[in-house]
This record gives C-alpha cells, sequence and structure tokens, in this order.
C-alpha cells in the first residue's frame, strides 16, 4: 500500500477510472485542461487530464492553480473535524490560483468525492490513509 | 422488568418484521433499499441506530451493508460504517443479521442488539422487548418510482448496556423505537418524507404516536400523509390524508450541523437546512382532535449520494421536544418526551 498522500491520491484517480468510469469522464471535464500544483505534507505534485482521465502527472511549469495542506489537514476534512471553508480561513489548506480556476478546483474536488463515493475500491485505499497516522503513533 | 409478550404480539413481531434482502441477489431487479432503524432514549442520551442493505450506486456488484450509528448528550455524534461483505450474514425470511462486529436478531419474543463500531466509541449490548403491536405499511407511492414499505413499532422496552464516549449506561426499562423499511426507490427521484414519533418516559402513560408524510422533491405536494394513536399494544387511532394538517413554522438556523459520513461534507457544505424551527400537527376524525408540536433542537445529517445524477439526499436527524395534547372520545392524552424527527429531502 502507498504512503504519501501522492501515492493515495493516484491510486484513488485510478479506482474511480476503474470502479464508475462515466462520472469519472465528469471529472475530467470539470478539470478541463488545467494543471493543479498540489503540495502535502512539503512534497509538490501535479494533477491534470490525461488520455485516461485525470491523473498525477509529472513536474509541469504550466499549473494553473496550487494548493497546499498538511496530512493532518486532510485528515480534519475527511473525518469532518474542521470544513474546507475553516480550513481556509485557518490557513491550514492554502489555494491559490485566478477566480476560474479555482471555482474549477473547487467543482473538480466536488466531482471527484462524487465518484469516489460511488466506487468500491476507494474504501480500502481510504483505510491504508487511515492506517498511516496510527502507524505513526 | 424484564417480561415476556403476550403470544399474538410476538407472532405479530416474527410475520411483519424480518429482512426481505435484494433480490439482486439471485438475479432480480437491482436498486433495492433496506434498513432497521433503531432509537433508544436514555436518561441523558440519545441513540440512532440503523443497519441498512443496499445495491450499489452506480456500479453494479454485490448490495452493500452499512451501519449508521449518531450518539448525543448534548450535541450529535457518530458515523457511517462500510461493513464488508465477507463479514456479512443476514437471513432472509427472518430478523437475523450478523455484520462486521454487530448483531441483530428477534428471539424469543425480545430483538437482541449488539452493535460494536469500529470507528467511533459507541457500543451496544441490548434486549429490546416490543410493547406495541407493529404497524406495517405497504406499497407507499412515492411518485415516479416504485413504491416503498415500512413497518413500525413505535414502543419497545430496552434493557442491558450502552456505552457511549467511554461512559456506560445501564438500561432497564427505557423506552425505545423501532422500524423497518424496504423497496426499490431511488435517492434523488422526486420525494421527500417527514416522519417522527412519541412514546414516553413514564411507562405508566399508555400513549405512543408515530406520523409520517411523503411528498413530492419540492415540498409542495403531499403525497400521503398518516398519523397512529397506539394505546398500550395496539392501535387505537389512525388518521389519513384529509383527517391530518401539518404545518412548518420558520427555519432552524444551527450553528454547527454533524454530517455523515464526514467525507460527505465536502459536498453538502454549510449549515443551512430546510428544517422547520417548529412543526405543528392537527388530526380530527368524529370522536377525536389531536394537536402535536415539535420543537428541533439539534441536527445530525446522513448524506447519501443519488442515485441517478451527482446531487445529493440528505436525511436529517432532528432531535427535539415533542408534545401531543389530544381528546380521544372524552379522554384526555397528554405526551411530552424528547425524540427524534426525520426530514429527508435535496
Amino acid at each position: 500500500m502507498p504512503e504519501a498522500f501522492r501515492d493515495h491520491l493516484g491510486e484513488a484517480l485510478a479506482t474511480v477510472q476503474r470502479d464508475v468510469p462515466t462520472l469519472a469522464a465528469e471529472l475530467a471535464r470539470a478539470v478541463g485542461d488545467r494543471v493543479i500544483e498540489i503540495q502535502v505534507d512539503g512534497t509538490p505534485f501535479w494533477v491534470g487530464v490525461g488520455p485516461l482521465g485525470v491523473e498525477l502527472r509529472g513536474h509541469d511549469d504550466g499549473c494553473v492553480a496550487w494548493g497546499t495542506a498538511s496530512g493532518e489537514a486532510i485528515d480534519a476534512l475527511l473525518n469532518g473535524e474542521k470544513t474546507l471553508e475553516e480550513a481556509v480561513f485557518d490557513g491550514s489548506v492554502q489555494l491559490r490560483g485566478a477566480l476560474n480556476d479555482l471555482v474549477a478546483l473547487d467543482q473538480g474536488l466536488r466531482v471527484f468525492v462524487q465518484c469516489a463515493v460511488r466506487a468500491p475500491g476507494i474504501l480500502p485505499i481510504l483505510a491504508s490513509w487511515n492506517a498511516r497516522k496510527k502507524e505513526a503513533t | 422488568m424484564n417480561t415476556q409478550p403476550p403470544g399474538w404480539l410476538d407472532l405479530a413481531v416474527q410475520r411483519t418484521d424480518w429482512f426481505r434482502r435484494p433480490p439482486s441477489r439471485v438475479g432480480g431487479r437491482p436498486g433495492f433499499k433496506e434498513w432497521q432503524h433503531f432509537c433508544i432514549y436514555g436518561r441523558d442520551f440519545d441513540l440512532l441506530l440503523n443497519l441498512s442493505e443496499v445495491d450499489p450506486v452506480a456500479t453494479t456488484g454485490s448490495p452493500v451493508v452499512r451501519l449508521t450509528a449518531l450518539a448525543r448528550y448534548d450535541r450529535w455524534f457518530g458515523n457511517v460504517e462500510t461493513i464488508p461483505a465477507e463479514e456479512v450474514n443476514i437471513r432472509a425470511g427472518r430478523m437475523h443479521a450478523e455484520f462486521g462486529s454487530s448483531s441483530i436478531r428477534y428471539q424469543d419474543g425480545r430483538y437482541r442488539l449488539n452493535v460494536k463500531c469500529r470507528s467511533i466509541p459507541v457500543e451496544a449490548e441490548l434486549e429490546l422487548q416490543p410493547h406495541s403491536m407493529p404497524a406495517p405499511i405497504y406499497n407507499v407511492m412515492t411518485g415516479d418510482g416504485p413504491p416503498i414499505h415500512w413497518v413500525v413499532l413505535p414502543r419497545l422496552v430496552a434493557h442491558g448496556v450502552v456505552r457511549l464516549d467511554g461512559t456506560e449506561h445501564r438500561l432497564d426499562g427505557t423506552p425505545a423505537y423501532h422500524d423497518h423499511n424496504w423497496g426499490h426507490f431511488r435517492w434523488g427521484r422526486d420525494f421527500a418524507w417527514e416522519w417522527g414519533f412519541g412514546l414516553p418516559q413514564d411507562p405508566a402513560n399508555p400513549w405512543s404516536f408515530v406520523f409520517a408524510r411523503l411528498s413530492n422533491r419540492k415540498l409542495t405536494r403531499t403525497r400521503m400523509q398518516t398519523l397512529f394513536l397506539w394505546k398500550g399494544r395496539r392501535v387505537h387511532r389512525a388518521f389519513r390524508d384529509a383527517n391530518i394538517r401539518i404545518e412548518h413554522h420558520g427555519l432552524l438556523r444551527a450553528d454547527r450541523v454533524l454530517k455523515v459520513p464526514p467525507v460527505m461534507g465536502l459536498i453538502a457544505r454549510g449549515t443551512a437546512t430546510d428544517v422547520p424551527a417548529r412543526m405543528s400537527i392537527e388530526a380530527w376524525s368524529d370522536d377525536t382532535r389531536l394537536e402535536a408540536s415539535f420543537t428541533p433542537k439539534d441536527i445530525a445529517q446522513v448524506v447519501l449520494p443519488n442515485d441517478d445524477d451527482f446531487g445529493v439526499t440528505i436525511i436529517n436527524e432532528v432531535a427535539g421536544d415533542l408534545e401531543v395534547r389530544a381528546n380521544v372520545a372524552g379522554e384526555r392524552v397528554e405526551l411530552t418526551c424528547p425524540t427524534i424527527f426525520e426530514f429527508l429531502g435535496a
């Protein structure tokens, strides 16, 4: 199982392509031709639409939106301890970009969650992400 | 005291309340949903437990079994847990299910409910003895889809142990409620519902109350409404449609709304809901006049992905206070109790 958030997200994107391909096409539509740089716990990675849909990409200088968070901040969102708005306001999640690109990023997040909750293969990935926390303590 | 219910009541429960199970398991129609719903009212806590088995949304495959647990002292906490298929054993035609570390069965005149949540500190080891006749309500039309079916037992008595957030509660005659729903309805279609119940803390008070209303999604057209008043074990009065008036007054604005599963809070954001600040219900017949008022206090939302689109269906589980006053053929009815009403909508 993967360890870093990047690897979990990569697996999750591949899983929604496999389990709910029709819905995953909506995710690709939401992201469009944008490339997004995400940085979790200091490690940057890039997300964009490839031949199979939304996927992790190699380093890309053409990003239009940036998101930065810690693994802890992502846990707080997934566990409902904090809303996305609260995380943005307290700075634990930072988003940068032009307004229309941030709106697309937000729409992409919503569609991704909609895909993920319908994809049976997501549960083990989520369990693996949560397990890293237990291992750390 | 935990006593044996009369044979006729035991038989009525056995004949109405059993797992139907998804026909898709044997090549039948997909899109089935079924759940067993229990509410327990301790002196200082509420506990809602719901075991569901549903055909998956947007994919084919085996039905998915989930346990929803919501508990509250002054605020709701809870979660929805998906039970791995290899840990599920549900027997069709009986009230018998083992799921993860939990189980439900009906045996020797009582429900035996053992729940051990894996993600939150909620455990229960309970015997729930029916004290009222079940009311089966079959073939309720939901508008543009197949009908929904419902069996309700408004009044049970709970004995056992509940552990919530590290605190153990011993129950000895605590009031409890149970219902069971099933059908092929699809989340997100043109229907909404609201229902609620009232059962007294004082066991000497013989009255129990249940109402339900099904409407279109916009809440502009009522398709069915019903209200039952039990006296002791039997339904004493039943009201339908034109003999019931339900009104919403204002809108409840909470500073916090629990959303489960928590990840759905990333989609269904904010605290605005269409739950009323107060709800009034009137019902009447030739010899009866009933007035009820429900005042919500705290909301938990179970957020479900729609079956046919990217929307969500929100089930608002609303803790609050109920007052029922009625005159039934000259007999005065008074019922004041904490309760949980449910409001389903977009």
